[in-house]
């Protein structure tokens, strides 16, 4: 396997562990999508993720 | 018990949901670096923008998602920071959002890394994986469709009655 696919598998793993420890309440973590909600409450961190959302849905499927 | 004001929506809130299908269609049909595929992203766009405008317009609370506080073991309240929550629910989120920052600055070093990488089949990018996956019509609009999804949700929670109060 070639170097880089196998550093994005171990990133896939790392982040996949970070969730099910924030799932499970390990070392105070919390799941993704609850740290995201909590990002959405703040007008920056809203206003982020939307240029975010925006961006992304450009990129893939227009530019 | 429905309210009149979700009598109301449900139905133009059926009728997004169908437009954003035909997105999902359409899109796959659909080359990048074309304008079809400009338009109809566009379109995207403007369908959740001017959705969750109505929504908050018309003030349909039925509509937001509650104040996500969720309670339990290892819980936090999503409320944000200062909004009525404790220090040791602050130190959480905190703590929470700085893993998850690390984690987004990580993958994101590693991106620049591969982008500037030859030839891409050994450096491949994020959108190397998701263009193997948007290679097929199928998956195109099965992917649009999750972003317009995303997209609903990041823009939710706008107006006068969003922030509920936090009951814990």
């Amino acid at each position: 396997m070639d170097l880089f696919p196998a550093i994005w598998v171990l990133l896939a793993a790392a982040l996949s562990a970070l969730e099910i420890a924030g799932r499970l309440g390990l070392f105070g973590l919390a799941p993704f999508g609850r740290t995201l909600a909590a990002l959405r409450n703040s007008a920056v961190g809203r206003a982020a993720l939307i240029v975010l959302w925006m961006w992304v849905g450009w990129h893939l499927f227009a530019r | 018990m429905r309210t009149a004001g979700a009598a109301r929506t449900r139905p133009a809130l059926t009728a997004g949901i169908g437009l954003g299908a035909a997105l999902a269609v359409a899109i796959a049909f659909t080359k990048r670096f074309t304008w079809q595929a400009d338009l109809v992203t566009a379109l995207g766009i403007a369908l959740i923008v001017l959705g969750r405008g109505a929504v908050a317009l018309r003030g349909a609370s039925w509509l937001r998602p509650p104040a996500a506080s969720f309670r339990g073991p290892g819980a936090y309240s999503a409320a944000g920071v200062g909004r009525g929550t404790s220090p040791e629910q602050a130190a959480r989120v905190g703590r929470a959002a700085g893993a998850w920052a690390t984690a987004a600055g990580a993958v994101i070093a590693f991106e620049l890394v591969a982008l500037f990488g030859h030839p891409r089949r050994t450096h491949p990018t994020i959108s190397s994986y998701v263009g193997s996956i948007t290679a097929h019509d199928p998956g195109k609009g099965l992917l649009f469709a999750v972003w317009l999804a995303l997209g609903w949700w990041a823009w939710s929670g706008l107006g006068p009655s969003s922030r509920q109060p936090d009951n814990g």
